[in-house]
């Protein structure tokens, strides 16, 4: 029987869930299935017996089932690919996922009749998420089509922009602003293709590998800054704002027939009937320039204090201020935080309004505790954050380190919170990484928690990580996301654990979070999953935009959709 | 029956399809079982218990409802922010699981409405159609779960693995294909076999009849 010819030859019911559920059933398909379900008791009934199943079947698996044995990490190593590989590289996945897009595009050819802004996703089984919306303004949309606000998650599909600008960060690490009109082809999470009108493009240091196609040119290098116009012929005018860009000019098969490296302040125009690359002078304002995200700081209630405190954490760091570099420990005097940052670059790590921010540097530059953790691990500890991190990146929130071997080439790990990025390990980019090492190591094993889904820039998320003698757990927002057991997932040991913030270790520059961190707990026990949900919640439902949402409509009580989205201002605590 | 979205802010209590106030075998032992006044506000602690113990019912349900499993984890969030918001009103005689299934109903109709363009999400009138038929297969739905983790005791390591790497991890067919050196195509054909007897499996032990003590692929 062919899948590809369902109505001629109807799938059996069972075949036709597990498409639904798959997310790969056609429109007609979808038809056929909600017409029987509407008139058919048995077969509707199936359907929900399915249904259960494979609902049944995640819970079971996904977070009740021992693993056998802890996960091996691999040593991270530097990619070493050339730059004129990756083009070709990415250039090949470009030229089939825009192939593969070509359906959605002819789609919304076909339904666009308004002067509204949409986005159309690609309708292909197992795409990932590409990216998430991290800025939008001006925006019209249908009433119907999913709202593209700070937080939206996108798949592969097709941009319209109509009017305004919106902001898109990948989850590479690459951010791109659009100014209307434009029309932008999210590929992957690694690729874009800029068919018209004017984009910038930041590519961090730090982010992963990220190329922004032109209809004849591909642009894309960490640690640069650029914008692109591509006019309605399919010319391209490229402005650097930093780094050093490489400019390729393709030819028909995709591949690189011409490069010119453009340094910062460099702007050049790319003809595409003339295949040429020329250096040009023009208006600067005539390109797009991305934007900061708004610091929106949490709003933290007593009742959250008195939930913390109820918890008895043994360091409680609030950042409600600093004084001569000491973050003050809420529960004890003992575990004050010490902030070690270069004389001239101190403001790498900032106390301010609540929050302690950090931002790249040169340098070293961390927190950690006066005194390690005493006894620490003796039996079980809890990790509690708030994470509002500035992009994509691979950044450690927090370690915990065999006293001694910081400054060591390779630090002795037996805890790290980070999100992870090209770790070479199976996961999504971006997502946020337990690992629990022990005995104590370096970069050969350890038990790794990966969550689902991603740590949204601009955005404050919640997690708790909670180490027991034979499981651990780790939470997002709330809810219980991963769980690892076994006997041999979590060694125990008396000794104290130097515990360090906002970096990898200690030695070195690596690894540097950027962004922000709030209300952080460390507590020497097992906190209960109902613990760490009134934590979360107790935070959650004390948060509200000042300003109304545009219509008067009520805001989303959503955490990461709505109450810590940039445009939100809070109130301070 | 005509669904009308719920609308917070007048206070209303939502029109719910009859299926879904049946009360009737969901569970709803983390209740209020301690038949507390209804006047008592519970605790903040109180009520993210009885979150944190009904989620994956919650969870059940919706995924019958919106079957993509990331759309019904975002139902699910945004049913316990609606949840919490409302806690103040939650009556602590009555089950918590009913009053609750309400707000994830009407948070997957909302959901509906902003998704119908982008993707295929039922009909109102067929997501009632499923409520009610849900709610009748109940009892029965509570014997496959208990059956399920039966079979899933019974199944070889490796099948089990390979579910978990499915379920648990969300790995991508092609992804999981790489790494055991097999064509995705053929990975597919192995996982629609294990699913087949899993689901034959349930079928059987729920139904009462015998099962050998192992599943062999």
């Amino acid at each position: 029987m062919s899948k590809d010819n369902p109505v001629a030859d109807p799938l059996p019911p069972a075949d036709q869930f597990r498409r639904l559920a798959d997310g790969q059933t056609t429109p007609d398909e979808f038809q056929a299935i909600e017409s029987r379900l509407a008139t058919d008791a048995g077969y509707r009934a199936d359907y929900v017996r399915f249904m259960d199943l494979e609902a049944s079947l995640y819970e079971e698996l996904s977070l009740a089932q021992p693993r056998a044995s802890a996960a091996t990490t691999v040593t991270p190593q530097t990619t070493t690919w050339g730059w004129r590989r990756v083009v070709r590289r990415l250039s090949i996945a470009a030229v089939s996922l825009t192939v593969l897009l070509a359906g959605s595009w002819v789609w919304v050819r076909m339904l666009e009749t308004s002067a509204n802004t949409q986005f159309v996703e690609a309708q292909l089984k197992g795409l990932e998420d590409a990216a998430v919306v991290t800025h939008s303004s001006g925006i019209q949309q249908n009433p119907n089509d999913r709202p593209l606000m700070v937080g939206t998650r996108l798949k592969p599909g097709v941009l319209l922009l109509r009017q305004g600008e919106l902001q898109i960060d990948f989850l590479s690490g690459a951010r791109l602003l659009l100014r209307a009109p434009a029309e932008l082809h999210v590929l992957s999470s690694i690729s874009a293709t800029l068919v018209s009108g004017s984009v910038a493009a930041r590519v961090t240091e730090g982010a992963g590998k990220f190329m922004l196609r032109a209809p004849d040119a591909a642009i894309g290098e960490s640690g640069t800054e650029f914008a692109i116009n591509v006019n309605v012929r399919g010319d391209s005018d490229v402005h650097v704002y930093a780094g050093d860009v490489e400019v390729s000019l393709l030819g028909d098969d995709g591949n690189t027939l011409f490069s010119k490296r453009l340094s910062k302040a460099e702007t050049v125009h790319i003809d595409r009937a003339l295949r040429n690359v020329r250096t040009i002078k023009m208006d600067l304002d005539s390109f797009a320039v991305i934007r900061e995200l708004e610091r929106s700081r949490l709003v933290v209630t007593h009742a959250y204090y008195e939930a913390v405190q109820r918890s008895k954490p043994m360091l409680y760091w609030r950042f409600d201020s600093q004084n001569n570099g000491q973050i003050r420990n809420e529960f004890d005097t003992k575990y004050a935080g010490q902030i070690i940052t270069e004389p001239d670059d101190a403001s790498s790590i900032s106390v301010s309004g609540g929050v302690a921010h950090f931002t790249r540097s040169n340098a070293p530059r961390y927190i950690k505790s006066a005194e390690p953790l005493a006894a620490i691990n003796r039996k079980s500890f809890s990790m509690e954050v708030w994470i509002n991190p500035e992009t994509f990146h691979w950044g450690t929130v927090m370690n915990l380190i065999v006293p001694g071997t910081e400054s060591r080439k390779e630090v002795l790990h037996m805890g790290i919170l980070e999100l992870a990025m090209q770790t070479q390990m199976v996961h999504k980019p971006s997502v946020v990484r337990y690992l629990h090492r022990h005995p104590p190591g370096a970069h050969t094993w350890g038990s790794n928690l990966f969550s689902p889904e991603v740590c949204t820039p601009g955005q404050w998320t919640h997690v708790v990580t909670v180490k027991e003698p034979n499981e651990l757990r780790l939470f997002v927002n709330g809810v219980l996301v991963r769980r690892i057991q076994g006997a041999d997932t979590a060694g125990s040991d008396e000794n104290p654990y130097l515990f360090s913030v906002g970096q990898f270790g200690t030695a070195k520059r690596m690894r540097q979070f950027q962004g922000m961190l709030d209300e952080l707990a460390v507590y020497s026990r097992a906190l209960s999953e109902v613990e760490v949900s009134e934590h979360y919640w107790t935070m959650v439902s004390a948060s509200r935009p000042i300003d109304p949402a545009p219509g008067g409509a009520r805001p989303r009580p959503t955490a990461q959709r709505a109450l810590f989205a940039p445009g939100n201002t809070l109130a301070q605590k | 029956m005509t669904s009308m979205p719920l609308d917070p802010e007048k206070g209303e209590s939502p029109e719910i399809p009859v299926g879904a106030m049946r009360p009737v075998a969901w569970d709803d032992r983390g209740i209020a079982e301690q038949s507390a006044a209804s006047d008592q506000i519970l605790s903040g602690t109180e009520f993210a218990a009885l979150i944190v113990r009904h989620d994956r019912p919650l969870l059940r349900y919706i995924m019958t409802l919106i079957p993509r499993r990331d759309d019904a984890e975002e139902i699910l969030q945004r049913t316990a922010a609606i949840l919490w918001e409302r806690s103040p009103e939650f009556d602590q005689r009555r089950p918590f699981l009913p009053w609750a299934l309400r707000f994830a109903y009407f948070e997957a109709l909302n959901f509906r409405k902003e998704l119908a363009r982008d993707r295929l999400v039922f009909r109102a009138e067929v997501l009632d159609a499923i409520v009610e038929t849900r709610s009748a297969l109940e009892g029965e739905l509570d014997q496959r779960r208990e059956a399920l983790r039966k079979c899933l005791d019974a199944f070889p390591a490796r099948d089990r693995d390979l579910l978990q790497r499915r379920y648990c991890d969300s790995a991508t067919i092609a992804e999981m294909a790489d790494e055991v050196g097999k064509t995705a195509k053929a990975l597919y054909r192995r996982l629609d076999r294990i699913r087949e007897l899993l689901a034959d499996c349930v079928q059987r032990r729920a139904a009462g009849k015998s099962v050998s003590g192992s599943i062999k692929p």
